[in-house]
């Protein structure tokens, strides 16, 4: 594998950088297929072996939601449930052995998935296993095992990114306005990161969440998914309503009044600060009131839009720059299979980390081939994503992107003179087929 | 370069330059059955009017007076038309079928195949459907349509209708609508023809009325997706018989870009039509129904939402079985025409007997189909999806998937226990070309499943079952909400003169309480699918 660091890939040149990945992905397919059950599975279907060439690589694309909410279809959605299971399915899903011989330290029911993953966590705590989730909207999280060291890398690309793109460093705050408790992954890395970075001997490290979001409760709050029988029964009618409830009347004014404390604290002090929450959340700040924020602050949005909100992206951000005295505010693009963030520049493209390989598939998962490439967005990153998971995946995010891959034009860099693969506009989440006509999706 | 710009609508010739003068045309570019830029290659071209309000009052005034057919003179000259059509159809077709193509995404095969089978539109049977006068009695037995092979059976929705049905079982089931000037439609575009059957139905709706009365105008949306086929086989039947479509107009009359002034002549085009009935996405549908409820409450509303279809056959020594090696091809192509992008397309199979057997045959099918039957350009990810998400699955031994990656279809046995969940996620997952057989003890266990479907959603099934079974499912699977059982191998190709998502021909022209007909479409099933694989051979 390279023995290049994040950081290297910056200076090298564009051609080097593709030729350099590309032998990296080969080494870590080798690495991964050998020693990953679901990868192996899934690519022998497909027809590829331990040797590939340059036209295998669609094919070592999984997609992220199949790979890591597949327990789901094995086990159902409360792995708690069968917390063998679960491990079986786990165990299946590393490239790191998780010794059979604990799995009788486990109970044989949790009452939680937390409950499920904290014993994860603490029985197999030499491997240094952090379990992060994604938003879980839909009430079914993707579940995503990192290590220590694949832990070390997303802290080391997200706040490299963060000084790249933005120009963030030691010094500034942080506000973050997320649980400081919580799996959901972009709040994980960004609490793992400050205190591995020690980033709060510098600045102030805040989080301004009043609560906890751990799997169970976001995904009673998401209210989509509920336990079977009376358990489900006080969930669906008793306890998601109350959430809803709570959360209008009594968590957002919260975090909203602790926010504003918080930014003006930093405000009277006048040292920047990063202002990172999602969109709905930052809106309900920005409503409230307005603060100018020291110069060099940024306010940061992230996890796109999850619910119904009689606002647009376009609309809340106007808002937020009015709220905030006109600080610069910019997207974050990520989830939680990536080991990786893009950050948008001021020109509104989204930077894709020059380590990851980035690619478009079209509608028959090929790669399209071109510098400025309209598809699914994938990605393999060979040398940030660790050796835990093979970091090779398929989103569901239709984008344009410009000078992936291999792909290099350097008319087409982005004028903000980051030179990196990028996304041009929108991200388009494909969930359906778009014309589906009377053809029920049920 | 200049371009050939296809018309997207129909008006008859007569019409055409009175309402025309000075009207504004929108052009759009499509490709693979979807909206796409004038620079995409091979795109085509495809323009239509907008109309202002006065010109939609000219073409309203013009189709209303230009109706000279009426009672059973319409489908008499729909069928002495078809023949001649037909045979016209077919000659102009290598120049069409291209265009067709590229507009819906589906292959010039597909679309040939399904051209091929004009002859199964029967006018004629429509009109023996249209004679059908129901009684209560149809709610407690199945019946015949006098001149029509096959059974029908009404599935009252009201728990009061379905326990006084024996009571009053000699009475009338359906009453007279009044008569109408204007009936309206609404097509999606993911398979060919909605347009066309709307329109044809549409013009029925005065079919209680008497022959004196004439046939309502009819106004249909054409579909963004799929605009040509319409048009093009309503050319061919105004130049052998003019005054059949005088009365017909197929146009766009949902613009989408301006809001209010949108949904105000859509109003208006409700509170003068008597009937409307739409194919669509729920979602559409609500919007639609949305308008009506608020400026034409009384507006009768046949509409045609989301629906999913299905396949039971019993795969082991019958004299069914006896079929054996028919029954594979006619399911495969059940569910391979239009790539599972229609309602009427079979998803799950249900299968009795021999399931892997079944599915190493389907895969054989689907391979020659893939040759012969070249699916379109329905993504190929969705068949990938699924490949992966069933291997996934395999370890547990429950899975097998039958087909490789590199197959442009999927074909999977999926012995787990089912729960409506799964039932749920496997709908869904069959689309494109993707199969998932569900083993059966009982061919008669499969509306068990379907029950976990929600009966707004189900249509119809395709069967290849012992003829003594079949009522006995029918009975089952309509008290479901399933709406139509036809034989294995008809599942693109409903007959008119049956239930369409519970709707008979007569419902066009007439008033009954809520509830849906099931048909059966058949007398002898054995018969019905070998006459289906000599037609089908490929």
């Amino acid at each position: 594998m390279s023995d290049k660091r994040l950081e290297d890939f910056f200076t090298l040149p564009a051609a080097q950088r593709s030729q350099v990945l590309l032998e990296a992905i080969v080494a870590q397919h080798r690495y991964h297929f050998e020693r990953n059950a679901a990868y192996q599975q899934t690519l022998a279907a497909r027809g590829v072996g331990l040797q590939i060439g340059p036209s295998d690589l669609a094919r070592l694309l999984r997609p992220a939601a199949l790979a890591f909410k597949s327990y789901i279809e094995l086990i159902g959605p409360f792995p708690q449930d069968d917390p063998q299971g679960f491990l079986r399915w786990l165990s299946d899903q590393l490239s790191v052995s998780l010794p059979r011989d604990r799995w009788p330290a486990f109970r044989r029911r949790y009452r939680t998935l937390e409950a499920l993953l904290c014993d994860v966590e603490r029985i197999y705590a030499d491997l240094g296993l952090e379990i992060v989730t994604s938003s879980g909207a839909s009430g079914r999280a993707s579940i995503v095992a990192r290590n220590a060291a694949t832990v070390e890398l997303a802290v080391e690309a997200f706040f490299t990114g963060i000084h790249r793109a933005w120009g963030i460093s030691h010094g500034t705050a942080m506000i973050f306005v997320m649980p400081e408790n919580t799996r959901v992954a972009m709040a994980r890395v960004a609490r793992l990161g400050t205190r591995q970075l020690d980033w709060a001997a510098a600045s102030p490290v805040y989080y301004t969440m009043p609560f906890s979001a751990t799997p169970d409760l976001i995904r009673i709050r998401a209210g989509r998914t509920f336990r079977p029988g009376l358990e489900g029964w006080i969930e669906q009618r008793m306890l998601s309503p109350f959430m809803a409830w709570a959360n209008e009347c009594q968590a957002t004014p919260r975090y909203v009044a602790t926010t504003l404390a918080r930014l003006r604290e930093c405000a009277r002090t006048g040292r920047p600060l990063m202002l990172l929450g999602g969109l709905v959340q930052l809106h309900a700040i920005a409503r409230q009131a307005s603060v100018r924020l020291p110069p060099g602050s940024r306010v940061a949005t992230g996890g796109g839009m999850k619910e119904q909100y009689p606002f647009t992206p376009a609309q809340i951000r106007a808002d937020l720059s009015a709220a905030f005295g006109g600080a610069p505010v910019s997207d974050v693009y990520g989830m939680a299979e990536a080991n990786w963030a893009a950050f948008e520049c001021p020109q509104g493209n989204y930077h894709i980390p020059p380590w990851v390989y980035a690619v478009v598939t079209d509608d028959d998962d090929r790669i399209v081939s071109g510098p400025d490439a309209t598809g699914l967005l994938a990605f393999l990153d060979p040398i940030g994503g660790g050796g835990l998971i093979p970091p090779f995946f398929q989103t569901a995010d239709r984008v344009r992107l410009i000078n992936g891959g291999s792909e290099y034009d350097p008319v087409r860099v982005c004028p903000c003179g980051y030179d990196t693969a990028f996304i041009a506009g929108n991200i388009r989440r494909v969930d359906l087929v778009e014309e589906a006509g009377c053809a029920a999706q049920i | 370069m200049a371009v050939d710009v296809f018309d997207g609508y129909w008006l008859p010739t007569a019409l055409r330059e009175r309402v025309l003068t000075g009207a504004t045309w929108e052009t759009l570019w499509l490709k693979g059955g979807t909206l796409t830029t004038q620079d995409t290659p091979d795109a085509v071209a495809v323009r239509w009017p907008r109309l202002t309000p006065v010109q939609w009052n000219t073409l309203l005034e013009g189709l209303h007076q230009a109706r000279t057919v009426g009672g059973r003179e319409v489908l008499a000259r729909w069928q002495a038309v078809l023949d001649v059509a037909l045979t016209q159809l077919t000659e102009q077709s290598p120049a069409m079928l291209p265009a067709l193509s590229t507009c819906t995404g589906y292959s010039p095969q597909m679309l040939a195949m399904a051209l091929g089978q004009g002859d199964l539109v029967k006018p004629s049977s429509l009109a023996a459907a249209l004679e059908f006068r129901p009684t209560w009695s149809v709610a407690t037995r199945w019946e015949q349509m006098t001149g029509l092979p096959g059974r029908v059976r009404f599935f009252p929705q009201r728990t009061l209708d379905r326990a006084t049905s024996r009571l009053v079982s000699g009475s009338p089931l359906c009453r007279p609508a009044p008569p109408i000037d204007l009936a309206l439609g609404f097509a999606a575009g993911n398979v060919p023809g909605t347009a066309l059957v709307i329109a044809l139905l549409g013009g029925l709706a005065n079919c209680a009325a008497g022959d004196k009365t004439l046939s309502p105008a009819v106004l249909v949306r054409n579909s963004r997706h799929e605009p040509l086929f319409a048009p093009w086989v309503l050319s061919v039947v105004e130049a052998i018989d003019p005054a059949l479509v005088a009365g017909l107009a197929v146009l766009i009359w949902d613009y989408g870009d301006d809001g209010d002034k949108d949904a105000a002549m859509q109003g208006e085009l409700m509170r003068r039509a008597g009937l409307m009935i739409a194919a669509a996405g729920d979602d559409t549908i609500a919007a639609l129904d949305a308008i009506r409820a608020g400026v034409a409450p009384t507006l009768r509303f046949h509409c045609h939402g989301h629906k999913a279809s299905f396949a039971v056959v019993q795969n082991q020594p019958s004299e069914i079985g006896q079929l054996k090696s028919t029954i594979p091809h006619l399911a495969a192509l059940d569910s391979a025409l239009w790539d599972q992008n229609g309602c009427l397309s079979a998803r799950a199979h249900f299968v009795e007997g021999d399931a892997e057997g079944y599915a190493q045959a389907l895969v054989n099918e689907l391979r020659a189909l893939s040759t012969s039957l070249p699916r379109g350009t329905t993504p190929r990810r969705l068949i990938h999806r699924a490949f992966d998400a069933y291997t996934a699955l395999a370890s547990t031994s429950q899975v097998r998937v039958y087909s490789t990656y590199d197959d442009d279809f999927a074909v999977i046995v999926d012995t787990r226990a089912w729960n409506a969940k799964t039932l749920r996620r496997t709908v869904n997952a069959c689309t494109g070309r993707v199969i998932i057989v569900c083993p059966v003890k009982d061919a008669l266990d499969a509306p068990g499943f379907l029950r976990w479907i929600p009966a707004a959603n189900l249509q119809s099934v395709s069967v290849a079952l012992a003829q003594d079974r079949v009522l006995e499912f029918a009975q089952a699977a309509g008290a479901c909400g399933v709406t139509a059982v036809r034989s294995l191998g008809r599942a693109a190709f409903p007959q008119l003169a049956y239930s369409w998502d519970g709707l008979l021909p007569l419902d066009m022209g007439h008033l009954r309480p809520e509830g849906h007909f099931t048909t059966v479409e058949f007398d002898d099933l054995r018969q019905e699918i070998e006459a289906t694989a000599e037609r089908w051979k490929l």
